[in-house]
């Protein structure tokens, strides 16, 4: 009993440290939010309608339309749309003075370390920079630079009201659209319940 | 004895109720008992032609739409169709129009499979229709409400719940 008591513990320590103690040892410097290619908000840095572009970390260069968004003094966003409707989106977060294990630490989560912007037409700063991808329709040179003009100069935030429609800036997150949790939790706790039960039974008889 | 039963009875009605749930989420039909449609009247500021219907051909998507609202951060769903925010303009006047909707297979379950190109119908109040081509998907994290900004440009947006635990959304931006 004694046994089962402290694997018990050991693994409700384990548990606790990796949910709720791991995440906080990386929140001493936290990247900023960056908005999705989809919708990309800020002010046009630089567009190309078409050419050869590259993006950090992956060493294949992509034909198709280009165009980076200031979205604040220390984030961008590259939205890259290649001629074959391939999206790649990469969050370029100026940082700052990190030490190398924090720069690892990013590193697992995904982020490259690029220790001089100015190769790549940014300020000469450390960056940070992670891709992801998403669709995009690369006709007419470019899904998002046709729309970049037209954010780029109003750069709302969200508050802005177009056709008399009430204001959305102070919604803080998207719907919760599913409900797959709550099948989840209702099977656990039927099958400890269950459990709980037939082990109730047992030591009654 | 009685302490065994109650936790038997406890677990069947738990695995029984996510069944129905789960039956709910997959069932290609829209057979929907478990609650109402949003039956308000809808009363806008400005008189605008209502989207009643959002119909993909390509990914089998023809839905109801019905408006709905945002009230302290939790939005109103509903189990019959689409949901339009009717605070965002209706799809196709100047602006950023939102849509969304549960990742059921009867409902926007086949949003994912969408692709730049497809083809987005919305059929309005008075019998008319627009389409709208898609130009883009992705997958966001709910707290990239970057999405929902409005623009110059008349596009629709639809999203949906993806992902382990449903703890992304895929996000269809359209343009007229």
């Amino acid at each position: 009993m004694t046994k089962k008591s402290s694997l018990f513990s050991i693994i409700f320590s384990l548990f606790f440290f990796l949910i709720f103690l791991v995440p906080f040892s990386f929140a001493a410097v936290t990247p900023p939010e960056f908005p999705s290619c989809v919708n990309p908000q800020g002010t046009v840095r630089v567009s190309y309608s078409s050419g050869t572009h590259g993006v950090p970390g992956v060493a294949t260069s992509y034909q198709g339309s280009d165009t980076v968004y200031n979205v604040s003094d220390n984030s961008l966003i590259q939205c890259l749309c290649t001629i074959d409707g391939e999206g790649i989106q990469t969050n370029w977060w100026k940082v700052p003075q990190l030490s190398s294990d924090e720069i690892e630490n990013f590193k697992t989560l995904g982020w490259n370390f690029i220790p001089d912007g100015s190769v790549w037409g940014l300020d000469p700063a450390a960056y940070l920079a992670k891709n992801s991808s998403y669709s995009c329709r690369p006709s007419g040179g470019g899904g998002e630079s046709s729309s970049s003009s037209s954010s780029s100069s109003s750069s709302s935030n969200g508050s802005s009201s177009v056709g008399g429609v009430s204001s959305i800036g102070d919604i803080l997150g998207l719907a919760a659209t599913g409900n797959i949790k709550v099948i989840y939790v209702l099977l656990l706790i039927g099958a400890s319940s269950l459990f709980a039960g037939f082990i109730f039974k047992r030591r009654n008889s | 004895m009685n302490l065994s039963k109650f936790f038997i009875g406890i677990g069947i009605i738990c695995i029984f109720l996510a069944g129905i749930l789960f039956w709910q989420r997959n069932n290609p039909k829209r057979v929907m008992f478990l609650s109402a449609p949003i039956q308000r009247e809808i009363k806008p500021l400005i008189n605008k032609n209502l989207p009643t219907r959002l119909i993909i051909n390509n990914i089998n998507i023809d839905l109801p739409i019905f408006p709905a609202r945002i009230y302290s951060q939790k939005w109103e769903t509903t189990n019959q169709g689409a949901s339009w925010l009717d605070i965002s303009p209706a799809p196709g006047e100047i602006g950023n129009s939102i849509i969304y909707g549960h990742n059921w297979t009867n409902l926007l379950g086949n949003l994912t499979k969408a692709k730049p190109g497809n083809i987005i119908k919305i059929v309005y109040q008075d019998g008319s229709s627009k389409t709208f081509i898609v130009n883009s998907t992705a997958m966001v994290l709910p707290e990239n409400v970057s999405v929902l900004k409005q623009t110059k440009d008349k596009r629709i947006t639809l999203y949906t719940c993806v992902g382990l635990f449903d703890q992304k959304r895929f996000v269809v931006v359209a343009r007229m």
